[in-house]
């Protein structure tokens, strides 16, 4: 049995980390925190960067425009978008999104090839892991869904919600919602809420079909998100063991000190334990194996716990020069803290693992 | 229109590099990859072809241990097929060996056009691309900052220190385009899974016909870089700007 990536698995990380490394630089990232505009930066000219690669279609059918591959593809390319703390919401879109249209079947035939075709980026909301119910409710025939990211730049949203007749999802063209930005620690993810009023054109799925549909949605958020917090955290890992050489105490590096050395080690090591649990999960998806909203929960516990535990780290070797703005540590350290509560934070995505275990176990 | 364009493959400029001992020459024992200042070249002849309403782009390329990573990814961004030479015998070969190594390869290929890079960032000698354009009997243009097919005649716009010179030659040719000719594209996912199941045809030195031997360079030591002296510190009396001035246009910046 083989277990690790295929060549060509490698060789499209590679080409998502030669596009990206190009077009989401810290300067860009700066460029964007700095400006006024959601949008600002090279948001629009990245997007199409990556939509021209073939990253946002990925999982999409080759009938559909895409290209057919499976999350195990996937999980690299999102791996390499935390790597440069990517803005757009490229794991919702590609990994969410794209894959659930693919698969539910009211989806109008020709929808996601148009999805595809445009280039359209669309959005996910009404689902978190977080939530004690899976979906919001509906209050007056309308519903409102918070957090959602990238509300700027999506075309649609891919929305569930509850009311007393059960439980729908939908996909909502951005004209027919009504968009609050709301604010947020790490502003790049550029979150909003929206208010729809679901309507029967826009049903993706309803009753039962939305309910497993609305799983998968959380199970694959779950996953997306860890592949993102693994590129995040190598990266800013790397960046820190980079600063850790070159910073100067008591005439050495501080790199040169064991207790330094050791924390940092310690990082690696959490980082190391998390990617097999993120990588498996992606294989379940790929192969649609039973466990794999069971192993997605796990990948995000680990991730998340990996990530905070990072995020520490790295602020604590950069001292105080990591809280100021200036520094681009705060990149990555905010996508760290966003991204490891939303989704499901390490204790509660533990215990959905828990219970999803004991399910499948009897 | 077929063009051939030359990629080397060089060992990752972002990696440590050392020399061989015994030969100075750099070791490339490691994997390899596509020259940066050859996918301008690539990207120039795919754009030309496409242009012309049709043709191959062939890559050519020398290499030891029969390494194909960087030609990989010059046929990820659409070139069709590539030829490799790779030969022991060839370890170490100087400029004008290289010359009629490729010189012999290209041959096979009939080409139109040929395109080069001005020089490659790990060799820099600069001298290969016309040595191949004398052994093919061809014209060459070098330094190109623009490429235009037009009936049989390629019009370049020849980069020079003050600006460019228009020069027009009849295929076939040589070009060496710079690096600001055009913008290479990204290979796509789809680029890059096409891309391993496209012809490269690994041939040696005697499949060519060339008969290796010594070469007839050698590098006989190599010495660290001097340490950069210190700079001229200009105490301005009233004229600092005009020194600077009169210094920038010694070396032509303005």
């Amino acid at each position: 049995m083989r277990f690790s990536f295929t060549e060509e698995q490698l060789a499209l990380r590679e080409g998502t980390r030669d596009v990206l490394e190009a077009m989401c630089t810290t300067s860009d990232l700066r460029d964007l925190y700095e400006s006024d505009n959601p949008m600002g930066g090279r948001s629009a000219e990245r997007w199409s960067a990556l939509s021209d690669l073939g990253a946002t279609a990925l999982l999409a059918s080759e009938e559909a425009g895409g290209l057919g591959f499976g999350d195990a593809e996937l999980v690299g390319v999102l791996e390499e978008a935390g790597r440069v703390a990517l803005p757009e919401a490229l794991g919702l879109h590609a990994g969410v999104a794209v894959p659930i249209l693919g698969l539910a079947s009211s989806t109008p035939a020709g929808l996601l090839s148009s999805l595809v075709e445009q280039g359209a980026l669309v959005s996910v909301g009404g689902v978190d892991v977080a939530l004690t119910g899976p979906v919001v409710r509906q209050f007056d025939g309308e519903a409102h869904a918070e957090r959602v990211p990238d509300v700027n730049r999506a075309h649609s949203f891919l929305l569930a919600s509850a009311s007393d007749h059960g439980v729908q999802v939908c996909l909502v063209g951005r004209d027919q919602c009504t968009i609050t930005p709301t604010p947020g620690l790490d502003t790049a993810l550029n979150l909003g809420a929206v208010a729809w009023t679901p309507r029967p054109e826009n049903v993706i799925a309803e009753g039962d079909d939305a309910i497993l549909i609305i799983d998968e949605i959380a199970s694959r958020s779950s996953l997306v998100s860890a592949a993102h917090l693994c590129g995040v955290v190598d990266a800013m890992l790397l960046r820190t063991a980079e600063y850790a050489k070159d910073r100067q105490q008591f005439g050495v590096p501080i790199g040169s000190f064991q207790a330094v050395k050791h924390m940092l080690a310690n990082v690696r090591v959490a980082l190391e334990f998390a990617r097999p649990a993120v990588y498996r999960a992606a294989w379940s998806f790929s192969v649609n194996d039973d466990a794999r909203h069971h192993d997605a929960a796990l990948a995000k516990a680990l991730a998340s716990e990996m990530a905070q535990d990072a995020a520490a780290t790295c602020l604590q070797v950069h001292g105080g020069i990591g809280y100021t703005w200036e520094s681009d540590l705060q990149f990555y350290l905010k996508r760290c803290w966003a991204l490891a509560t939303a989704y499901g934070d390490a204790p509660m995505q533990r215990a959905r693992a828990l219970s999803l275990g004991l399910n499948l176990s009897q | 229109m077929n063009v051939v364009v030359c990629v080397k493959q060089i060992p990752d400029p972002a990696a440590p590099q050392s020399l061989e001992p015994g030969t100075h020459t750099l070791d490339r024992s490691g994997k390899l990859i596509l020259d940066d200042s050859d996918a301008y070249g690539v990207e120039m002849a795919l754009q030309l072809a496409e242009q012309a309403g049709g043709g191959d782009v062939t890559l050519v390329s020398m290499a030891p241990n029969g390494e194909t990573s960087g030609l990989r990814t010059a046929l990820a961004m659409g070139a069709a097929s590539a030829v490799l030479v790779s030969d022991d015998a060839l370890k170490g070969a100087d400029a004008l060996t290289t010359a009629k190594v490729l010189a012999a390869a290209i041959k096979k290929s009939n080409p139109d056009l040929i395109l080069t890079a001005t020089e490659s960032s790990d060799g820099y000698t600069g001298t290969v691309p016309v040595q191949i354009a004398e052994l093919l009997g061809l014209p060459s243009i070098t330094f190109a900052k623009s490429v235009v097919i037009e009936g049989g005649n390629v019009k370049v716009q020849r980069q020079t220190e003050s600006g460019y010179d228009d020069v027009v030659a009849p295929l076939p040719l040589l070009v060496t385009v710079t690096a600001g000719v055009v913008e290479p594209r990204y290979p796509s996912f789809k680029g890059i899974m096409a891309a391993k199941s496209k012809p490269v045809e690994t041939v040696t030195a005697s499949d060519l016909g060339i008969a290796t031997g010594a070469a007839g360079q050698e590098i006989t030591s190599v010495v660290d870089a001097e340490a950069r002296a210190a700079g001229e510190i200009v105490v301005d009396d009233g004229d600092g700007a005009q020194r600077i001035v009169a210094f920038l246009e010694e070396l032509k910046l303005v």
